[in-house]
């Protein structure tokens, strides 16, 4: 939490202000009980009038200004918070930005969102609270604590053990409660997915006509959870009520022992009051600081989470910016092989594409394909063996520069919420009207430019898209710009056959060195060269026909996509 | 007091809102006992709180001065208040425990019904929603009854018992105090009603910059290959901080405002105070409109003023979580007043032939599908459906599964209309895979004997191997015992291999194949086109009547009959052969995929 502080940078005075403000409350608050003290011993032993009421406007002028003091306090202390809170986030996403895909793999992508959204905002609330509390709390507790050993030494003991009493009291509840409270979390869990799984299933149960089944099986997890939540409030409702006793048994014991000072004359009848009135005071601030605990513990875990990201190092990265697009070879593998974790996923790959030449890649799932692809396009550096690209080392290259005349279409189509022209302009900002129609068209998406138009809108994810929809807007936008080399990852899946050779053959018209990547035999059959993968191998290398004959895995590929042949 | 919150209760309530309250009520009223049982030990323990001051004053009555403590009567109210306490913590906790457990089974009973819609309802209604919302009321919503209605409505009736008993108690010590304290209740009213209502407006605002700026997160993690690939880096921090920017400022207000309760009621408890202090000493040391009270008075009166002010905020408080929680019922509600699809009529026992008759059919009455279908299919017929995405493939399976119902013409089964019989009887005359598998938690053995629950292991083992994922099954780490889920621990391809040896084991009558292996790698889903086919048509037994839609036109050669559906219609029927000799629509189709380019 503490190497998060110099996001505050910039908001020092007000984070200092912000506590001494709630410091000078708690002491306007705590002058209270000793007025009114007086006011009793003095005031109406006294009968003076004038006395009274100038004591109680005091108190009233007091409050005044506390809120005033506080309110201000309050509004430094959130200033402070979502300034801090703005910065860290800005600097997380722009970090994760700048990691390499690598890196951002291994956290994983749901927990990077996360951490940016749920765990700043974590860090922003602690922050918040920990600048409103941290002088308030002790001051008042250990200000209540002098206060009243200032009235009577003695009776202040009462006070100490109140609160230790009341501590003990408060952690043994909570601590009783905490492992119940994530069992009902886990129930709970298991309630949604039950339910999203009978959604997912709602035809195969159907089907099955198994409908008294599921809802068995539902509403034993629903009585569980009704049961474990039932359990978990037996005992944290006691959290009330004990406290509760324990800040009225110190009463009684104040009433009694001070009533015998009272007798012998070493206490007053308004100091007994005024003993009360702190004893009040500091209890409800000891029955929050559990909250409070809580709160901090949570948000250590969500700033060491943060800090995980902020502190990964980030990838190597050439200076070359200048590429030979002219190059004759535009790629050369040369005994690649690389391990996401473990075994190698592929091994020892080695082949070269010519400038404009087009190679396919072809394989079973797993066989190492989108490797290969991820390799080459830079997500991933090779563990062995190297990969040239326009006759450099393609680890001299700046890597956004090198990425830049690559057309990249990955296996899973990517479209974000906006337009059909926001989407392409991805690839291109300043690409003209003209360009991008004229992409869309290769991309064989003119019927869904007619549809849609360039300003169509696109939902989240492009789930008012069809799949194969979604697939030519992708594959459209690596077409927005001039690449040297462009990668298409198992880009037409769910384009239907005749679509997907139209494409093809629309590819011939595009300058660039082409690679296609693919389960059918249809996508890759008509490349200058294609490479047969198995188990993260090369089984075989060659053109269509010669790979027909001499290697067995892809003659099977032909025969199980062809009748009978 | 009462009627004030009722009224900004009621000022907000619309017919629909009445319609869910009066929903609710039908899942609290089985548990209304718990609930007044609850309201009970409120009444006592909020009553035997009030009492505490007043004991508390009377105590310190007894303690004047020097040689003026009067023990005997001060051990008394001591012991009083030690048997108030208890009784306050006894009550609290007793109250506690019926409203919890009212409330937490007043979830459980609506949580059952939301499912039981879901289950019951027409597929029409359920394929419409997002799944995840659908999950989310039924949990997290759901929880929100718990915490807003159930247990919000002990809290503002403990919280009106102890306002109007505070007054009543401030009445008996000092009406002239009571009548100040009583006016200074409408300006502590409107400070936690303003407070409350910013707080409420700027957090939904807070929530809704939140959501879209997690939707710009989202997406920017999730794509980060192409936002690494095409350089997006720069462009999407600059959206990114744009939108952290309008955070940074809805979150401040929404802080702010929140961060003023606590002041604020500080500051109405102080004056109110105040007040107190003044006109108590005063009427101490001269009487005030003729009455003259103690210093044990001033104590009491102290005591209730310090504690005045907490539960108005707690009831303005509530009364916005009410509303929240109110919406989030009223999602739960909604959902479990879908109708269920009716499922009366006749049981089909069995089947030999299937006539789609004038069959009309569109989900979206603006965009008709299906028009003016019309097919026989005889027994023991294997019909291909083939043709681009969004030509009524998938529709058409759906019409026969009766997931839906036809807009107009009728399904025919042995010359019956399918809409006399039950649904579940027409739908156990088909075995069904669909592209989208479906697993669920649980053994792998239960997930294949999911048709036939009482099916051996012998059966269970040869309905796998059929499918070609026996092998697989048995290098699990425990074998058919395996415990699997809709989750990552097997892919996609192995799951529609579970879903084909489901419909291996429980051997329908007939069997309805809509892009089964399409997640299946093409060496694999050959041989499992071979058992398909053993399936269909056994050597030793009928022909079986089917259905197959597939993409990969090699899976369909076979059929006995191939329909080449576009817009919804059929443009081409007739046998492979006879099909491509035609040149038409499949024979473009089929050259497209087997054609050598160039």
């Amino acid at each position: 939490m503490i190497k998060l502080l110099r996001f505050l940078k910039g908001h020092i005075p007000a984070t200092i202000a912000a506590p001494l403000c709630k410091l000078i409350e708690a002491i306007a608050e705590l002058a209270v009980p000793m007025i009114v003290a007086t006011v009793i011993d003095v005031g109406i032993a006294n009968g003076d009038k004038s006395y009274v009421i100038k004591y109680c406007a005091i108190i009233g002028v007091l409050a005044i200004f506390g809120f005033l003091i506080s309110i201000t306090g309050q509004y430094l202390a959130s200033k402070v918070a979502l300034g801090y809170g703005t910065r860290i986030r800005n600097a997380v996403f722009a970090k994760v930005n700048r990691l390499s895909v690598s890196a951002c793999d291994k956290i994983g992508g749901a927990s990077l969102v996360t951490r940016i959204t749920g765990d700043v905002i974590n860090c922003q609330n602690a922050l918040n609270m920990f600048l409103r509390l941290v002088l308030r709390m002790p001051f008042v507790v250990i200000g209540a604590f002098v206060m009243s050993m200032i009235i009577d030494p003695v009776l202040s003991l009462m006070f100490l053990a109140m609160t230790v009493v009341l501590g003990a009291t408060i952690a043994s509840v909570l601590r009783l409660t905490m492992p119940r409270i994530k069992r009902a979390q886990t129930n709970l869990d298991e309630l949604s997915r039950t339910t999203s799984e009978s959604i997912a299933g709602a035809r195969v149960i159907r089907a099955f006509s198994t409908q008294r089944k599921a809802k068995q099986t539902f509403d034993d997890a629903a009585s569980a959870t009704a049961r474990t939540n039932i359990g978990a409030a037996r005992i944290s409702a006691l959290l009330t009520p004990l406290t509760f006793a324990v800040v009225n048994l110190a009463i009684i014991a104040v009433l009694w022992f001070g009533g015998g000072k009272v007798n012998i004359g070493s206490l007053s009848q308004g100091k007994t009051i005024a003993l009360i009135n702190y004893l009040n005071q500091a209890f409800f601030v000891i029955v929050n600081i559990g909250n409070v605990f809580s709160v901090f513990t949570r948000s250590a875990a969500c700033a060491s989470r943060v800090n995980e990201v902020l502190d990964a190092p980030l990838p190597e990265n050439g200076v070359k910016t200048e590429i030979d697009t002219d190059a004759p070879v535009v790629l050369a593998l040369d005994g690649v092989s690389f391990a996401y974790d473990g075994d190698y996923d592929v091994r020892d790959i080695s082949f070269t594409l010519g400038a404009n030449k087009t190679l396919g890649i072809i394989g079973g799932t797993g066989s190492g394909k989108s490797t290969i692809i991820s390799l080459i396009e830079g997500f991933y550096k090779p563990d062995k063996g190297s990969i040239e690209f326009c006759g450099t080392n393609a680890a001299e290259y700046d890597i956004a520069a090198m990425r830049k005349v690559i057309g990249y279409v990955p296996q899973r189509a990517a479209v974000i919420a906006g337009t059909i022209e926001t989407n392409l302009k991805i690839a291109n900002e300043n690409a003209s009207r003209e360009t991008l129609e004229n992409a869309l068209a290769l991309a064989q998406a003119s019927e869904l430019l007619a549809s849609h138009g360039l300003d169509g809108e696109i939902s989240g994810g492009g789930k008012n898209l069809s799949g194969g929809q979604r697939q030519r807007v992708s594959i459209a936008r690596s077409l927005c710009r001039e690449n040297v080399l462009y990668l298409f990852d198992d880009a037409t899946s769910a384009l239907d056959y005749k679509t997907e050779r139209n494409f093809i053959r629309a590819m011939d018209t595009v300058p660039g060195a082409k690679i296609f990547v693919s389960q059918r035999i249809s996508a890759v059959s008509g490349c200058d060269d294609i490479i047969v993968l198995d188990g993260g191998q090369i089984v075989g290398h060659g053109t269509h026909e010669n790979l027909k004959r001499d290697c067995p895995l892809y003659a099977e590929f032909c025969a199980s996509q062809t009748e009978g042949a | 007091m009462k009627n004030a919150a009722v009224s900004v209760k009621n000022k907000k309530k619309s017919p629909a809102e009445k319609a869910v309250v009066r929903r609710l009520m039908r899942y609290v009223k089985p548990h209304v006992g718990l609930m007044v049982l609850a309201f009970i030990f409120a009444v006592i323990s909020a009553a035997a709180s009030l009492f505490t001051p007043v004991v508390i004053g009377n105590a310190v009555d007894c303690i004047v001065g020097v040689n003026d403590v009067d023990f005997a009567k001060l051990g008394i109210y001591l012991c009083v208040l030690a048997g108030l306490i208890a009784a306050v913590m006894l009550t609290q906790w007793l109250m506690n425990l019926c409203a919890q457990r009212a409330a937490h089974l007043t979830v459980a009973d609506a949580r059952r019904d939301g499912f039981a819609a879901i289950i019951d309802a027409p597929l029409k209604d359920l394929d419409s929603k997002a799944a995840g919302d659908l999950a989310a009321r039924i949990s997290v919503d759901a929880d929100q009854i718990a915490d807003g209605i159930v247990q919000g409505a002990t809290q503002i009736f403990t919280g009106i018992v102890t306002i109007i008993g505070t007054l009543v108690f401030m009445i008996l010590i000092s009406p002239w105090i009571a009548l100040a304290v009583a006016a200074l209740t409408p300006l502590s009213l409107l400070v936690s009603y303003l407070v409350a209502r910013g707080t409420h407006k700027y957090f939904t605002e807070q929530t809704k910059v939140r959501g879209k700026l997690y939707d710009v997160t989202d997406e920017a993690i999730r794509y980060r290959n192409i936002v690494a690939a095409y350089g997006y880096g720069d462009r999407a921090e600059a959206n990114f901080s744009e939108l952290n920017e309008n955070l940074k400022s809805c979150g401040f207000k929404a802080t702010f405002y929140s961060s003023l309760v606590n002041p604020s009621t500080r500051l109405i408890n102080s004056l109110v105070y105040a007040v107190v202090a003044i006109m108590g000493t005063v009427s101490a040391i001269s009487g005030l409109g003729g009455i003259t009270i103690s210093v044990g008075g001033i104590t009491q009166l102290l005591l209730y003023a310090n504690q005045f002010a907490r539960p108005l905020n707690e009831i303005t408080g509530v009364i916005t979580e009410f509303q929240t929680s109110l919406a989030a019922a009223s999602r739960i509600i909604e959902l479990a007043s879908i109708p269920p699809q009716d499922d009366s009529g006749k049981e089909l026992q069995s089947c030999n032939e299937i006539e789609i008759k004038d069959l009309d059919f569109s989900y979206d009455p603006e965009k008709p599908l299906i028009r003016d279908m019309n097919v026989s299919v005889g027994r023991g017929t294997l019909v291909a459906i083939v043709g681009r995405t969004g030509c009524g493939k998938t529709t058409l399976i759906n019409l026969l599964m009766r997931f839906y119902d036809p807009d107009g013409g009728s399904i025919l089964l042995d010359g019956v209309d399918c809409t006399e019989y039950t649904r579940s009887s027409v739908r156990k005359n088909f075995g069904m895979v669909l592209q989208d598998s479906w697993v669920f938690k649980g053994s792998v053995r239960d997930n294949i004997a999911y048709g036939k629950p009482d099916a051996t292991d012998e059966e269970v083992i040869a309905a796998a191997k059929k499918a070609h994922i026996d092998g697989f099954i048995k290098r699990l780490p425990q074998g058919y015992d395996t415990i699997i889920d809709d989750g990552d621990s097997i892919s996609q391809g192995q799951k529609q291999l579970i879903n084909i040896a489901r419909i291996m084991l429980a051997d329908p009558p007939m069997i309805i194949l809509d892009e089964a292996t399409s997640n299946i790698d093409t060496r694999t889903e050959r041989r499992v086109q071979d058992a398909f086919d053993r399936l269909l048509r056994p050597q030793d037994g009928e022909k079986k009547t089917g259905f197959i839609v597939a993409h990969r036109l090699s899976t369909i050669v076979n059929a006995d009959m191939i329909l080449v559906m576009d817009s919804g219609k059929i443009i081409e029927r007739g046998t492979h052969a006879e099909l491509l000799a035609k040149g038409g629509a499949y024979a473009e189709l089929y050259r497209a995929q087997f054609a050598r380019d160039n």
